[in-house]
Order: structure tokens, then sequence, then C-alpha cells
């Protein structure tokens, strides 16, 4: 094809030229990726988390921000907590029938912990229910560094606290040290391997245990205590754990009675975890869940994810509006460079057509031309913009003192990469095929420059 | 090619109002035709080869190539007979500057589409017939201007043209060379009865033609040598 190879050829003819073209757009695409990655792997990173955890329905307090919370890596209710002493609606239904439910309810009324722990609700107050857990979370600095802690229930003798923590948080495997407690099968289903028996229940409350990657991140050690300042606490690193979904491998897990020890929220949690028999009837479990507790919010995995969704895309078109200053300054840049290559070639414009070149001849080389440095630099951009990934994630953990990268390279986002090259090639070319399809020949052939 | 020019006027545009060039200006070619146009600097003779290959359009009149009636062409229609039927040895050649000697010559070929297994053969035998059979991967702008001047008539030969317009094919050309390029282009001109109009400043090339007219002050007329 006469187009391509003419258009080759002027690329290499002027290499300085064609130099700085690439480097325009080697510019606007690596900011592109290197800015974007951070929100694509945020959302990668929650949505595996969000999706690898085994939970139908969500309870949150009602009114609460559904967000990746402070840390940004924790993700559901910020703040607000839900007082488990006050789990029951304040005006009690009226039916004979739902009174009896009420007087079957008024069991989740007191210690809540309890009830949780003695294999959750009761299947004749809400049909459906399998399990469900109450959940603490909160986040503490550790040697500069932001974790977060969640407390699951899975420190008492009633509960089976390693099948139940594995029911939730499936795909969980122990790649260190044993399961701090025992459960009623030892070595059951998970093959997990317990230490203590119910007795030592008080020497329970001061374990944890730690994600593999926040075990790396801080060189946390099995012999040496996790001191926290308040109460001078140390919490012995028991076991180490791995997901390899989103952030679970940088979280710290303690029991629930420690975790609200900790925070001094005795009888608070901060989300609950339900568990239904049936999941095509989730819906009707919400409903009538959301009749025996109005002053709570259930909402199933994918709003719960939805939700922080939204927020991720804000965050998303944010950075894109950042990058879009690189990307506007390098298709300018682009356009510069492809504009002063075309007025400096009019007269061999104009002697192609002599000699009877067509328009579209003329037009397909400049666009051929401007596509091959675009995508050249669009190529080297996109590693350009993984490197400056790695290094922005650093600048993030850095300044949000985060133990845990963010930044993903995803398909998604090289595709999109690609794509803005491309776009980047067309809007500079544009302009020069407009000048070639408007000039006469007769003046572009008399043409100075 | 059968050529007619018919009341052509051509004016330019300049800061003192519109400039004329040519006047009212008729021409005939018969197929096959070799003619010359000789004349004083400046009078329009570039002009006037531009109008005839369909890179310029007059300000009135006709043109006419067999029956078609060239200026009220479209460009699309105009860019192909450029292509296919009109050769132009261009006075300031413009070789294209990115391509080598050869590949300047194959290059209409190219953008005709032609058989490419031919391209490369065809182009190497039209440059041994100007004489520029040991540059073939030269880069133009390496070239004196008697070089550009041949690789550019090989260009303009390349797709057959019926008609082979040449804005002084010789003017930078010693006596030998252009008594070679000229003998050629009459060769040329015989076998294959292209219509042939060359603009020159030297009597001895304007020898070679069948008729020589005379352009001055946009007037042409039969020069009487
Ligand atoms: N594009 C143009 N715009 C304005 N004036 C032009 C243009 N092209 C040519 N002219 C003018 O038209 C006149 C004829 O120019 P042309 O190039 O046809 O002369 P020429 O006879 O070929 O001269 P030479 O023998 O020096 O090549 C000149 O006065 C020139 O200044
Ligand atoms: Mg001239």
């Amino acid at each position: 094809m006469i187009s391509f190879s003419l258009a080759k050829k002027n690329i290499v003819r002027k290499q300085e030229r064609s130099l700085l073209t690439i480097i325009g757009v080697i510019l606007a695409v690596g900011c592109f990726v290197a800015l974007l990655s951070i929100s694509e792997g945020l959302n990668k990173r929650l949505k595996s988390e969000v999706m690898s955890r085994n939970v139908d329905l969500y309870v949150l307090p009602s009114g609460s921000q559904h967000l990746p919370t402070g840390s940004i890596g924790a993700f559901g209710s910020a703040g607000e907590e839900i007082n488990l002493g006050q789990l029951l609606p304040e005006e009690p239904l009226n039916t004979e029938a739902k009174q009896e439910e009420i007087a079957a309810a008024s069991r989740v009324k007191g210690d809540f912990i309890s009830f949780l722990n003695s294999s959750g609700f009761d299947s004749t107050m809400v049909p459906n229910i399998k399990s469900a857990i109450g959940v603490s979370r909160f986040q503490k600095t550790i040697r500069g560094r932001t974790v977060v802690f969640w407390g699951l229930p899975f420190g008492t003798s009633e509960f089976d606290g390693a099948s139940a923590f594995s029911s939730y948080l499936p795909g969980m495997r122990i790649t260190n040290g044993v399961f701090p407690l025992e459960t009623k099968e030892p070595e059951d289903l998970y093959g997990f391997k317990t230490k203590r028996t119910a007795e030592d229940l008080s020497d329970a409350e001061k374990v944890f245990i730690a994600g593999n990657k926040i075990v790396e991140e801080l060189s946390m050690s099995m012999e040496r205590p996790l001191i926290l300042k308040k109460d001078n606490l140390s919490l012995n690193l028991e076991c180490v754990v791995s997901f390899n979904a989103g952030f679970q491998d940088y979280f710290c897990y303690l029991p629930i009675q420690t975790a609200m020890a900790i925070e001094d929220s005795h009888g608070k949690v901060n989300e609950i975890w339900i568990q239904v028999e049936d999941k095509s009837k989730i819906n009707e479990t919400k409903v009538l869940l959301m009749r025996y507790f109005p002053n709570l919010e259930f909402k199933t995995g994918s709003e719960y994810l939805g939700i922080s969704g939204d927020l991720l895309k804000y965050a998303w078109f944010l950075q894109f509006a950042i990058a879009l200053i690189g990307i506007l300054i390098a298709t300018t840049a682009s356009m510069n460079t492809m504009l002063m290559s075309t007025f400096e070639r009019v007269r061999e414009f104009g002697a192609l057509r002599a000699i009877g070149a067509n328009r579209s001849t003329i037009a397909l080389m400049i666009l051929i031309e401007s596509l091959i440095l675009s995508s050249i630099g669009g190529a080297a951009g996109i590693i350009v913009g993984i490197l400056g990934s790695t290094f922005l994630d650093g600048a993030v953990q850095a300044i949000f003192q985060t133990p845990f990268p963010m930044a993903n390279i995803t398909f998604n986002l090289i595709l999109y990469a690609l794509c803005l090259s491309v776009l980047i090639g067309v809007i500079g070319a544009v302009i020069p095929i407009v000048l070639v399809y408007r000039m006469e020949i007769i003046k572009a052939l008399k043409w100075d420059m | 090619m059968k050529v007619s020019m018919q009341g052509i006027y051509k004016y330019w545009k300049s800061e003192f109002g519109q400039v004329r060039v040519l006047e009212n200006v008729y021409m005939d070619l018969a197929n096959g035709d070799f003619v010359a146009i000789m004349g004083p600097s400046g009078t329009g003779k570039s002009t006037f080869l531009h109008l005839l290959g369909c890179i310029d359009r007059p300000s009135f009149g006709k043109i006419f190539f067999e029956n078609t009636d060239i200026c009220a062409l479209s460009e699309n229609v105009r860019e192909e007979l450029r292509l296919e039927h009109i050769g132009f040895v261009f006075q300031n050649y413009y070789l294209i500057p990115t391509l080598s000697v050869l590949e300047n010559v194959m290059l209409p070929m190219q953008l005709a589409n032609s058989y490419v297994g031919q391209q490369e053969d065809r182009a190497i035998k039209m440059l041994e017939l100007v004489g520029m059979e040991t540059k073939f991967n030269e880069n133009t702008f390496k070239l004196s201007g008697g070089q550009r001047q041949r690789v550019a008539t090989a260009r303009a030969l390349i797709n057959n043209p019926g008609l082979l317009l040449a804005d002084e094919p010789t003017g930078n050309l010693d006596t030998r060379s252009t008594r070679e390029i000229m003998d050629m282009l009459r060769i040329v001109n015989k076998e294959q009865s292209i219509t042939t109009v060359l603009v020159t400043h030297d009597p001895k090339v304007a020898a070679y033609a069948d008729r020589v007219y005379y352009l001055d002050e946009g007037r042409i007329s039969p020069a009487n040598l």
C-alpha cells in the first residue's frame, strides 16, 4: 500500500519530529494509565473482596455512609455502629401471630453476641436465615502504617469459630501457625489445626490472625507480640492466612470480644453478616427483616457493592479529569507536529497530486503516519504508565499510610489507553487532512515555508 | 491524444487587481503531434502547461481531450486523467524527497495500482532510457539538477501517457545529454504516438518539434524559425 510506505518513509526521515510526537503521546497515555490504575485497582480489589465473601445479606446501621472507609481499604459502612441491645423494633406489631414472632425475636435482645454465637437467628423467627455473625471493624496505626482490624466471632467455646470464619470468608488457607481455637471437629473440613481448648478463653482474647501480605509488609512475626498502645494490650500472632482475594490478605482478624474491648464498644458491631438457606428467596427475607428492624438497613451483596461502586466511579472520573489535562496537552502537541509537518510538505503534497495521487491517498498517508506515531507512543506510554503506577502507588501508600498497594493495571485500562492513543492519532490528522482536501495544486506547488 | 484549446484566458489575482497571463489562446494538437513552445521568461508558458496538465483551470475557455471538456470534469476524474493519461516534467522537477530515484519513478505505477511484478522492471527500463542506470537507490536530494530532470522525465513516461508535457526538460543538461534526451523523446513520441508539448528556451531543442509556437504577453502564435 503506497500510503503506508510513504507514511513510513516520512516518519523515518523526520526523526526528531516523530520522536517529539511520540514523547507527547507517551506522556499523555502514561499519565492516564498511572492515574487510573489506582482507581481501577481499588475497584477490582474491593469487588473481589466483597464477591469472595460468602455473605448474602448485610445489615448496616441506618443512614450510614457506605464508603470504602477511612483507610481506603476496608469496605462498608463508615463510622456508625449497630447497637445490639436495640435491635428490636420500637413499636410491637399488633397481630397475635406477630406477637409470637416478637417473643421469639426477643431472644435477640440482650446479649446479641451469645445470640449470634448460638448460630444465629431462630429459623422460626425469620425463616430462611442459616446463620448470622456480627463483625466490627477498626483501624490502628502500626509502625507508621494504617492497618484494618476485623472483629469476627471466632473466640468462644460455643461457636465453631474456625468453620464459621472460613464459611463467611471462604478460600482461606493457613500458611503459617495454627488456628487459635479449637473447632468442634478438630482438623475438620478446612484442615484447621487448633491450638487451644475452650478452657483457655482468656488467652484466646489476646490472639490475632493476620493476612500473609500484612505480615510481609510490616514484618510481623509469630515470636513478637503486637503491642497496641491503648491499655498496652499485646496480641500474639497465632496464625497467618491467605485468601488471594481483594484486600483480605492485608487485614488483621481478631476475636470480636477483643475488638470490642479495644474499641470500648461492648455490644456494638459495625455490620451483621447473614447467610440464607435459599438464595432465591433472599428478597423476601430482606423485606421481612426490614419489618422487624426498621432502624437498620439490609443490603444484598450487589447492593452493598453498588453503593460503593458509584463512589468509585466518581473517583475514576476525578482521576480521568486530571489525566485529561495531560491528554489535552499531548493531543495539542501531536496536532501541532502533524500540522507543522504538513505545512513543510505542502509542496510535496502538491507534487503528489500533480502526478495523479488522489486526495484520499494523501489523506490516508497522513492518517497512517499520525496513527503509527500515536500507537508507538501509546504502547510506550502504557509501559511508562505501568512504571508510573508503581511509583504513584508508593506515593499514595506513603501519604495515606496504607500497607496495601492499590494500583492495578487491568485489561480494560490497557484497552482504554490504546483507544486513547488511536484517538490522539486521529485528532492529530484531522486538520492536515482538511487542508489537503481544500488546497489547490497550483498554490501548493508554489508554497514557501 | 487529440487536444484542442479554445479561447483560453487565465488571470491571476494580485495586489493591483487582476493580471492577465493568457489571452484568447487557441491551439489544436493531433494525436502524436510534437510541438515546442518558446517565449520570454514570465509570459505564461508554465501556466499554459499546467492548464493542459489538469493541474490548474483556465479563467475562461475550454480544453478538449478527444471530445471531452476537461475543465468541466470533477476533481476526481481529473486526478485519474493526470495519473493515467498525462505525463508532466515540471520545471522544478518536484521529485518526492523521501523516495529514492527508483521509487520516484515507480510511484505513478503504484498510485495507479498497476501490476506489482512489472513496476520495478519498467521503472528500471525508463531510467535506462534517460541515462540514469547507475543511481537507482540514490536519494533524490543528492542528485544534480540535470539528473533530477532526467528522473522526472522517466517518471512522466512510466504510465504510458497519451499526452506528455515537459517544462524545459533539458534546461539543466549539457549539449550531449540534451541531444540524448531529445532523441529519446522523439522516438517515444513516434513509437507510442504520445502527443508532446515542450517548453524550451533552446532553439536547438525546439528544432526537434513538428511545430513551434511563440508565447508572448499571453498571446500565442506560430513561430517562424
Ligand atoms: N499562482 C500564481 N499566482 C499569481 N501569479 C502567478 C502564479 N503563477 C504564475 N504567476 C504569474 O504569471 C506569470 C507567468 O508565469 P509562468 O510561470 O507561467 O511563466 P513562464 O513563462 O513559465 O516563465 P519562465 O520561463 O521563467 O518559467 C508570471 O508573471 C507569474 O508571476
Ligand atoms: Mg516556466
